[in-house]
């Protein structure tokens, strides 16, 4: 679905993220790990073409099946954001227009893409079924709606847009735990159920070592460790993984590892 | 609510307002508990009342225009002429009411060309960024560097002298204002996560402008116009006293009082009502501006 390769990107001289190479397939989830800084979330910029928005200077390549995004023409990428590729933002309700009606976001969405009004309503009830929301929800502004509420709410945007790919940047961490789970476990069916391709990008390698079936690990901009999520996990092949993962607490491990 | 589960969700949903409340009326509900703000919206709609009633409840409705009784000029308050007649004979209250109507006028049309030039050229400004920006505030810097008056008064001295060309020089100094504030609303909003969303969802950049950034740049806007209100009133007062704005018959206060000046030993009712009626005007709309900067904030709104 999503090739990427020798992509880099650049603030000035300084490169703040290199990834030489990753693959994201139809119904994959890919969790992409590292700490605040370690270029995760400019990846996920440059893959949605918004990096040099944002004043950077991205090189190399990123394919959305067979077609190169970088330097697509703007208004290509336009149609592509969100229709095809869809973004799920770290603040839930920072990412929602306060002056709107959760119901006229959507429906401005989907207009913006070209979906007819019919089609719109259909689709609208669909996704909102699809992540567990209630259709009353569309007719609240977005302070009325829960942190959770308004994260399942992007989530159903994407859903309705019917977008291959999903990039969720840190979708969870301003949640508290429970919420988290709910949002995550929405993440997940939506693969399993459209064969959505998503890129979790992450700094929790719990959640994403529950989640992810790849685990890609950056820091200070470069891919530190690829591979399968299990192997990630029990054979890390580098220092800087091997510590992420002596740092996750174990729940039912036999003793505290406070100690360690 | 919802019968699906919804852990979260629940109770927030509980502590919000009834479904359909809007910010308008969360806004209205602040506004009531502060009696400052009360009394200039109070005052305002009054104001507003008086002009669009002025041919009802002026008593000589004929005497706003160029009517002439100089059989009777200057005569004292009286009965039938409750704040006397001018120069020519026309009754003062009348005009003074009818000059609510001037005066308005020229403020609401000052205002919408000052926001139609100000925060556009602003948002745009402040979205975009980079020389666009440059180039934008430096033209407004030159706008300001002129005192507000004595630019209006230079234009409006080449203008021939008239309301509308008043209007116009009076918008000249106002816009760069809007133009700085929409441009600060813009710099803060262009970061914030929903115009993030926007573009990541690929909403062109023409209408995250007008459908995001714009709609969230108002408020300061609203505040700013209300407040200017009792300014802009002044400033036309002031071109008119001059010889520069507003001419005779039309029923505008500051030409009232420049032509009353003279008589304010002998009639002073004459040039004090009007000019009362600017104090009135001015305050009205200070009040009420400064308390909608109080209960407009959007964040104690979001709040309740």
């Amino acid at each position: 679905m999503i090739a990427v390769r020798a992509l880099e990107v650049f603030f000035g001289d300084r490169r703040v993220a290199h990834v030489p190479t990753l693959d994201l397939a139809a119904g994959e989830l890919v969790g992409l790990a590292g700490e605040s800084g370690s270029g995760k979330s400019m990846t996920s910029m440059a893959i949605l073409g918004l990096a040099p928005a944002l004043g950077a200077t991205v090189s190399g390549s990123v394919k959305l099946e067979e077609r190169e995004l970088l330097g697509l023409p703007e208004k290509e990428l336009l149609d592509l954001r969100g229709r095809r590729i869809a973004m799920v933002m770290q603040s839930p309700r920072g990412s929602l227009n306060p002056t709107m009606r959760l119901g006229k976001l959507m429906e401005r969405t989907l207009a913006t893409h070209g979906i007819e009004k019919a089609d719109a309503r259909d689709r609208t009830a669909a996704a909102l079924a699809d992540v567990r929301l209630d259709e009353e929800l569309l007719r609240r502004y977005p302070h009325q709606v829960s942190g959770g509420q308004a994260q399942r709410f992007a989530i159903a945007l994407a859903v309705a847009m019917r977008a291959e790919v999903l990039l969720a940047d840190e979708p969870t961490s301003a949640l508290d735990v429970t919420v988290q789970a709910e949002v995550l476990d929405t993440l997940n069916r939506l693969r399993a159920e459209h064969g959505t391709a998503i890129l979790l990008v992450s700094h929790d390698l719990a959640v994403l070592g529950r989640y992810a079936d790849r685990l890609v690990v950056m820091r200070s901009g470069e891919v530190v460790e690829q591979g399968p999520t299990r192997d990630v996990l029990t054979a890390p092949s580098s220092d800087y993984t091997r510590e992420l993962v002596a740092a996750v607490p174990v729940i039912g491990a036999a003793r505290p590892k406070a100690s360690a | 609510m919802s019968a699906l589960p919804d852990p979260a969700g629940t109770p927030l949903a509980v502590a919000a307002p009834p479904v359909g409340t809007g910010r308008t009326r969360s806004a209205w509900t602040a506004l009531r508990s502060n009696r400052f703000a009360l009394v200039g919206a109070a005052l305002a709609l009054l104001l507003v009342l008086i002009a669009l009633l002025a041919p009802v409840i002026a008593p000589f409705p004929d005497d706003a225009g160029s009517a002439t009784h100089p059989e009777i000029a200057l005569a004292k308050p009286s009965g039938e002429h409750l704040l006397g007649t001018d120069q020519v004979g026309r009754d003062v209250l009348s005009r003074v009411l009818y000059g609510t109507r001037t005066s308005l006028r020229i403020a609401a049309s000052v205002l919408i060309l000052a926001v139609l030039i100000g925060v556009p050229l602003g948002l745009v400004a402040g979205y975009v960024g980079g020389w666009l920006d440059d180039v934008i505030m430096r033209i407004t810097d030159i706008f300001l560097a002129f005192p507000a008056l004595l630019l209006s008064l230079a234009l409006a001295a080449v203008l021939s002298p008239s309301v509308g060309n008043a209007t116009l020089a009076i918008a000249a100094t106002w816009w760069p204002w809007y133009a700085r504030l929409a441009r600060g609303s813009a710099v803060a909003i262009r970061d914030r996560g929903y115009v993030e969303a926007a573009r990541a969802l690929g909403v062109s950049r023409r209408r995250i402008l007008a459908r995001h950034v714009l709609p969230n740049a108002t408020t300061p806007v609203l505040v700013q116009a209300s407040l200017d209100v009792g300014g802009i009133i002044i400033t036309a007062a002031a071109l008119s006293f001059l010889g520069l704005g507003a001419q005779d018959p039309t029923a505008e206060w500051g030409l009232m009082v420049s032509q009353g000046q003279a008589l304010l030993a002998t009639n002073w009712w004459f040039p004090v009502a009007p000019g009362v009626a600017i104090v009135i005007m001015a305050l009205a709309f200070n009040l009420l501006g400064d308390g909608l900067r109080t209960v407009l904030d959007p964040r104690k709104v979001a709040a309740r």
